[in-house]
């Protein structure tokens, strides 16, 4: 087996003045193509642990590697560039520039990472592939986002956030802003062209219908041990 | 970074309402202040090129300012004369090279008359040195010959060979009637309200402008201010009195009195000296004023009034960029999802902050751009009421020096501004971590 995407050994986040740990994780591995249901209850720590993968936050002790680089050891403008060149991140809702077209909001994904840039050659092309593949026309993608349905913003964030071909996704309860239809379409498509590209995911979510579809579940707790 | 523009560029355009009523008040703002500059800068220039090549100025004692506002500008009145003898005494003094006679007489239509002798034209200088050019004709030669300034024939289409009546009175004092002069003064020769109409002006000289109260004035020989006046007395004409034109060389054409001289020494660094032994002599009264000291009296004079103008519309730019921090900071908590977007992208909080202070100095330059063009508008479309109105012109031109200077600060203040919100949103970055805190 390949090296894990993602490897945490003894890791703890602790915020400043907080007395009980937010995220605690002894031994933690995701390997690659491996797709992931978290769930837990709110003020669990999903979102710091989504931060600390994202390399947005660094682990107050023990060590955090995502494609075999130790986070930590980046500098703060390096785990930015780490970020932009190897994740991809779709949030809950509001994750494009509502003034810009679907296809530009795409192609956003490739900004701040050269590398990235270089892998989705020819950035047009590949934008416009992946919005078909997800099922939109180009007289929506062509379309300010801002007048884009709930459900459309959610795919273009989807396209965005595999445009490079990242090594993992970060899905911060994508499907909640959805009604039962869409989120089942959502759903099926992240997970079609996740195995499409290899790419591994983290999936977030409190509906816990959804885990059957994924490799593995991990249940968060408050302030407990992983 | 291009692509980082075109994203703050989107972003920009987006909030385009609130952005572009902070680019207007820094346009405003940055036009006043660049107005207030130039208007001060023009009329100085204007002021000074007036008198180039002059060394002194001769006149009854009075005050240096008030002689040469009088003599050179045509401001306010001097109550004293020189008198013809000492004007001839200034031809003697052996350090003197020309001398050339000012007097003030009557106006046309509202432009002063000088009368004066041909060698004014010879002496007198442009701003640049260069001597006085003519647009057409040449200095008068004899009785009834006027010369007019470009702006003079511009505004009341008079050319070479065409002949006009003086109104009686200094022009200052004429502007309430100026109407009433333009359609009756070549007619009308009644009473205490008569003109100069028995006694026509050939023009024979139009001068190049000069950009100086020069080009607003009408010069005649001396000797025919003193003929249009023989049959006058005290300001108004001799009743039942009349001396016509053809036979005013009978009498003695020679002025009794004058304003001042203007003189030009054979060595000019001896117009110390000379400026003492005029300013010493006993007898006659008189005052030797060196125009560049005279102004720059002047000018130290308003320099407290100038600082007070510039210290306001300082303030006005302070408002105006205040307001752009203001607006910027206020926006920034609407701006938190499009950070949080740009963070999961891999946007650093520098870049986010760097983005603030792109869009801060963007506005200051666009706002400053918008202040240039609307000075550069109102230099153009108020050109010639400043002419008309206060004799200073307001040239088109690159922006002098200190203007640029202006406009360095007003970026430096925007600069300045844009950090504010600029730290603001990179705290921010920092703690909102990866999602959006709504």
């Amino acid at each position: 087996m390949s090296d894990p995407v993602i490897e945490a050994q003894d890791l703890v986040f602790r915020w400043p003045n907080a007395t009980q740990p937010t995220v605690r994780l002894p031994h933690w591995t995701l390997a690659p193509g491996e797709r992931v249901f978290v769930h837990g209850p709110s003020g669990s720590g999903k979102s710091t642990w989504l931060s600390l993968l994202a390399g947005v936050l660094t682990p107050s002790s023990g060590s955090l590697k995502v494609l075999g680089q130790d986070l930590a050891q980046l500098s703060p403008t390096g785990r930015d560039r780490f970020r932009a060149d190897h994740l991809g991140v779709v949030f809950q809702q509001f994750n494009l520039l509502p003034w810009l077209s679907g296809l530009d909001n795409v192609t956003l994904s490739c900004t701040f990472s050269a590398s990235r840039r270089a892998r989705a050659q020819p950035l047009a092309s590949n934008a416009s592939h992946l919005l078909t593949e997800l099922g939109l026309t180009p007289s929506e993608w062509h379309r300010p986002a801002a007048q884009l349905s709930v459900g459309q913003q959610q795919r273009v964030a989807l396209a965005r956030a595999l445009m490079g071909r990242p090594a993992l996704i970060l899905a911060d309860e994508p499907t909640s802003a959805l009604d039962a239809d869409h989120q089942a379409r959502f759903l099926s498509l992240l997970l079609d062209q996740c195995q499409a590209q290899g790419t591994s995911l983290i999936f977030v979510s409190h509906d816990l219908r959804l885990q059957s579809h994924f490799d593995r579940t991990h249940a968060l707790s408050a302030g407990a041990t992983a | 970074m291009k692509s980082l523009m075109t994203l703050a560029w989107a972003s920009a355009w987006s909030r385009r309402l609130s952005l572009g009523i902070v680019v207007l008040g820094i346009a405003v703002s940055s036009c006043l202040l660049l107005l207030i500059e130039r208007v001060r800068q023009d009329v100085r220039h204007s002021f000074n090129a007036s008198i180039v090549g002059v060394d002194l100025v001769v006149g009854p004692r009075s005050g240096d300012i008030a002689l040469l506002l009088q003599t050179v500008f045509h401001i306010g009145q001097v109550p004293h004369t020189l008198s013809w003898e000492a004007y001839e005494r200034l031809g003697q003094d052996p350090a003197v090279a020309w001398r050339v006679p000012l007097m003030q007489g009557d106006h046309l239509r509202g432009f002063p008359v000088m009368g004066t002798e041909a060698s004014y034209f010879q002496h007198l200088r442009q701003s640049d040195g260069q001597a006085l050019q003519w647009r057409a004709g040449r200095a008068f030669e004899g009785l009834f010959e006027a010369v007019i300034g470009h702006e003079v024939a511009q505004q009341l289409g008079l050319r070479v060979g065409q002949t006009v009546a003086l109104s009686h009175g200094l022009a200052q004092q004429a502007d309430h009637d100026h109407d009433h002069d333009h359609d009756d003064a070549p007619s009308k020769g009644q009473g205490l309200t008569r003109g100069h109409a028995d006694k026509p002006l050939r023009i024979v000289g139009v001068l190049a402008p000069t950009g100086t109260p020069q080009d607003r004035t009408v010069w005649v020989d001396l000797q025919s201010l003193t003929a249009l006046h023989l049959d006058w007395m005290g300001g108004a004409p001799i009743p039942g009195f009349r001396i016509p034109a053809e036979q005013v060389r009978k009498f003695n054409l020679q002025p009794k009195t004058l304003n001042a001289a203007l003189v030009g020494l054979h060595q000019p660094q001896q117009v110390l000296a000379v400026q003492r032994r005029w300013n010493t002599q006993t007898g006659e009264a008189l005052q030797a004023v060196m125009p560049g000291v005279a102004l720059d009296a002047l000018w130290a004079l308003i320099a407290q009034f100038e600082r007070s103008l510039q210290a306001i519309s300082a303030l006005v730019i302070a408002v105006g960029l205040g307001g752009m921090a203001g607006t910027l900071l206020a926006g920034l908590n609407e701006r938190r999802r499009e950070m949080a977007v740009l963070r999961a992208l891999g946007a650093s909080p520098h870049h986010w902050a760097g983005l603030l202070c792109l869009e801060s100095l963007s506005v200051t330059a666009l706002g400053l751009l918008l202040g240039v063009l609307s000075l550069h508008g109102l230099v153009w479309g108020l050109a010639d009421w400043a002419v008309s109105a206060h004799g200073v012109r307001l040239a088109w031109r690159w922006p002098s020096v200190e203007e640029w200077a202006l406009m360095a600060g007003v970026m430096a203040t925007g600069w300045l501004c844009g950090l504010l919100p600029a730290l603001k949103a990179w705290t921010m970055a920092l703690s909102d971590g990866l999602m959006p805190r709504s």
